[in-house]
């Protein structure tokens, strides 16, 4: 019986490592490669849409951009593309202070009677016309989500 | 013996017992005490709270021959006391359009209905094919009754369906009684239209060239482009001279035709055509011009209309489009080295190609057989078992073994699976994955009862006019954007009710020369030099059958009204500047909003019959609107109605 010299083992091993690097080394690009190759090789699973908003506001949100967002913007900042074509600026609903002052029924008027209503101006038209009680609640539970509260 | 017999005894006991410990144990026990907890904090009274049924629940759904105990668990499916509760207890979103006792739950939501265990009844489990479905996924069961047009009701199936018919899927897979399009372009003397580099670089990255083009990446190798593009160009030809017409007039006549209603430049504009940003690199300098005489020739079944362009219209535009829009991120040397590995390429192979990858599913390619499709029938492809579904070399634990996940991944990445798979990839996003996902899913041999179906959305039309008119919407493809009668696009007015809206002279004006009526709009009507004679022809189509009955009862009550009166002109204007606030959103001579139509000349453009109803309900004309509905009193509307036809000075008045 021969009697390995010494190393052997390790050489082989160190030999394996660089063969099967030298294989990645050499491995051609995959086709297309300018952009086939950031793609992930992995499998994915489905993820949730969650806009953490509740039922009624994310109805309230089609409406409101639907019917608001021309002027009050979609995310509420007074940003809409109408916005600048008003005389008075349409009233920002990312305000925490103003939006604090209003009551849910307020809100609610204004939207279902106008801006003349609370004595604000006619610009903002009344929505009765168009807009259900259930529209007019999920538009104020929507419009309530955009502004965060002011922390004391 | 005895001692034996004693032990056995006792053994036995146990059992019994553990059993009966077992059984009394459920797992949903456990669910249950939490909902009367979450009972009891609702304000439930106490008696009720004492006779609280414990115990399995199940409903038997005789129509659709189900059997559910889905509610042993969901206790508050119908519970609005509890309806902002977490899982599992939360009341049903729907519970008022698609009741328990009706539909039950697994028609829709999958999964195993006998079940009365977490693992059993949401799956996946070893003989139970059909999971649960994800919530991404779920609108696959909106079609078992709604049928597949559903539209609107069930976006992410509907935008699934759409992808699927357009964007070629049909062309290579079989989906019985669905007809095969070629969404494609067809492949003629393509040598002559476009640059052989340009057509190498095209099929081996088309995004690179178009991002938002529907052709899919088919992940060739360079040999692989090159031999396709030899078999569709054979022959170099010699490159024309680049188009003799003048830049700047071209710029102009592109400018006045508003193409970039349809084809962005640079990021702006419609995406009805493709984007003209890099046009100058992909065309042959005469390539052009057929197409801008007649794409009606060149490709009988484009989009773009006939623009009635002169001569000099077509050379000056081709100039500017071939000056203007080049690749500016091309290497000088990348066409020259493109064209040498063209020259490696191998015809043969090509045709092989060809065949192999499907290309004549969406292209019809003029010398190269059509064989049919090519892919997997996917008739049934929501039934299919999952273990015919290969994962290949993909480690996937077995509870995410499901029909629905690996669909999701195919449509991410179709070849992932196995690397030598021919299905290209179409860099679908993850929505747009779940939705093609949502409607594969939806493809199932399964059936309701005709007492469940009950078709929504929009029932294809049949609406296809003859003759004259017909030839002319053709022409002018004014259904691309225009619907008449449930058939033709979204982007502009439908105009199927247009004859009793508009005045004669304005119509025919505007077709000569389309004005803006919506200042903000980039989509906005082309203009396309539309001849005398067929303007004559929409005109008197447009009068005679595009009318509502609702606008034409009211002619007796305008004819006993005084619109002309100057006083009553005064109070509306105050009317509509002060009380209302109509220029919130209409512009009268540039100033005002810009969500409504512009109203300078809206007493040229609309009857006053359409105004009146206009003013009384504006949904019953048109239920998308966006204007709100007032409720004027009648005498408001006829001082409105006074100032809205009223000329207000500026700009061609009369």
């Amino acid at each position: 019986m021969t009697r390995r010299p010494r190393g052997s083992r390790f050489l082989r091993i160190l030999l394996l490592v660089l063969l099967s690097a030298g294989a990645g080394w050499g491995e051609t690009k995959p086709s297309g490669a300018d952009n086939a190759a950031v793609r992930r090789k992995e499998f994915a699973l489905p993820r949730k849409h969650d806009s953490g908003l509740s039922r009624e506001a994310k109805r309230g949100r089609a409406l409101y951009e639907y019917y608001c967002a021309l002027c009050h913007g979609k995310q509420g900042d007074a940003d809409g593309f109408n916005a600048t074509n008003l005389k008075t600026p349409p009233t920002r609903h990312t305000d925490p202070i103003l939006m604090g002052t209003l009551s849910d029924a307020q809100v609610q008027r204004v939207i279902k009677e106008g801006g003349q209503a609370l004595g604000r101006s006619p610009q903002m038209p009344p929505w009765g016309g168009v807009l259900k009680s259930q529209d007019l609640a999920d538009l104020t539970a929507f419009i309530r989500t955009l502004a965060v509260p002011a922390k004391k | 013996m005895k001692r034996t017999f004693v032990v056995l005894s006792l053994l036995i006991l146990l059992f019994l017992l553990w059993q009966i410990g077992k059984d009394y144990n459920r797992p949903y026990l456990s669910y249950q005490k939490a909902y009367k907890r979450l009972l009891a904090k609702a304000g439930e009274g106490e008696p009720e709270l004492a006779a609280f049924p414990f115990g399995a629940r199940q409903g038997w759904i005789v129509g659709l021959s189900r059997v559910d105990r889905c509610e042993t668990c969901h206790l508050g499916v119908e519970e609005p006391r509890v309806r902002n509760a977490q899982a599992p207890f939360r009341t049903h979103p729907d519970a008022d359009t698609h009741p328990v006792e009706s539909f039950g739950c697994t028609v829709c939501h999958g999964g195993q209905g006998l079940a009365t265990s977490l693992e059993d009844a949401h799956g996946p489990t070893e003989n139970w094919n059909r999971a649960i479905y994800h919530e991404n996924f779920l609108q696959k069961s909106c079609s078992l009754c709604h049928g597949e047009t559903v539209g609107e009701s069930a976006p992410v199936l509907s935008r699934g369906r759409e992808i699927f018919y357009d964007w070629g899927c049909r062309g290579c897979h079989k989906v019985e009684g669905k007809e095969r399009k070629k969404v494609g372009p067809p492949i003629r003397k393509i040598g002559e239209k476009v640059r052989t580099d340009w057509l190498f670089r095209w099929l081996r990255n088309p995004r690179g060239y178009l991002p938002k083009t529907r052709m899919p990446d088919f992940l060739l190798s360079e040999q692989e482009a090159a031999d396709i593009t030899l078999l569709l160009i054979p022959q170099q030809i010699a490159p024309g001279a680049a188009p003799a017409g003048s830049v700047e007039r071209g710029r102009l006549v592109f400018n006045e035709s508003r193409c970039v209603t349809c084809h962005a430049v640079e990021g702006k504009g419609g995406n009805i055509g493709p984007d003209l940003a890099k046009i100058g690199s992909k065309l042959r300098p005469e390539g052009l011009l057929p197409w801008l005489r007649n794409p009606h020739e060149v490709m009988p079944t484009t989009l773009m209309p006939v623009h009635n362009f002169t001569e000099q219209d077509v050379r000056d535009l081709a100039a500017f489009l071939m000056a203007e829009y080049t690749d500016l991120e091309l290497q000088e040397d990348q066409a020259s080295r493109d064209l040498k590995a063209v020259s490696k390429g191998n015809v043969r192979n090509g045709k092989a190609l060809i065949d192999k990858y499907g290309c004549t599913g969406c292209h019809e390619i003029e010398g190269v057989e059509d064989r049919g499709e090519n892919g997997s029938e996917l008739t049934r492809i929501g039934d299919i078992h999952v273990s015919r579904l290969e994962f290949a070399g993909v480690e996937v634990p077995r509870n995410r073994r499901t029909v629905p996940n690996w669909l999701y991944n195919k449509m991410r990445e179709p070849r992932l699976f196995k690397g030598d798979l021919k299905m290209p990839d179409y860099r679908f996003s993850d929505e747009d994955a779940e939705a093609v996902t949502t409607y594969l899913l939806s493809l199932t041999a399964e059936k309701v009862p005709a007492q469940y179906y009950h078709p929504l959305g929009e029932r294809p039309s049949g609406y296809d006019p003859q003759g004259d008119f017909g030839k002319v919407l053709e022409k002018y493809r004014c259904l691309v954007c225009h619907r008449i009668r449930g058939k033709g696009g979204t982007l502009a007015p439908d105009l199927s009710r247009e004859g009793s809206r508009i005045r004669k002279e304005w119509l025919r004006d505007y077709l000569r020369k389309p004005d803006t009526i919506r200042p903000i709009l980039v989509e906005r009507m082309p203009q396309m030099k539309i001849t005398d004679a067929d303007i004559q022809i929409l005109d008197a189509y447009i009068r005679a059958a595009l009318l509502d009955d609702k606008v034409e009862n009211l002619a007796g009550e305008v004819r006993g009204m005084r619109l002309g009166d100057p006083e009553a002109v005064r109070r509306g204007s105050r009317l509509y500047f002060e009380k209302y606030a109509c220029d919130a959103c209409h512009q009268i001579n540039l100033k005002g909003g810009t969500i409504g139509p512009d109203l300078t000349h809206s007493g040229k453009r609309l009857r006053p019959e359409w105004v009146l109803l206009w003013l009384r309900n504006p949904k019953a004309f048109l239920p998308r609107s966006v204007e709100p509905v007032y409720a004027f009193p009648q005498r408001e509307i006829e001082d409105l109605a006074a100032f809205v036809l009223s000329p207000k000075g500026g700009k061609g008045t009369p």
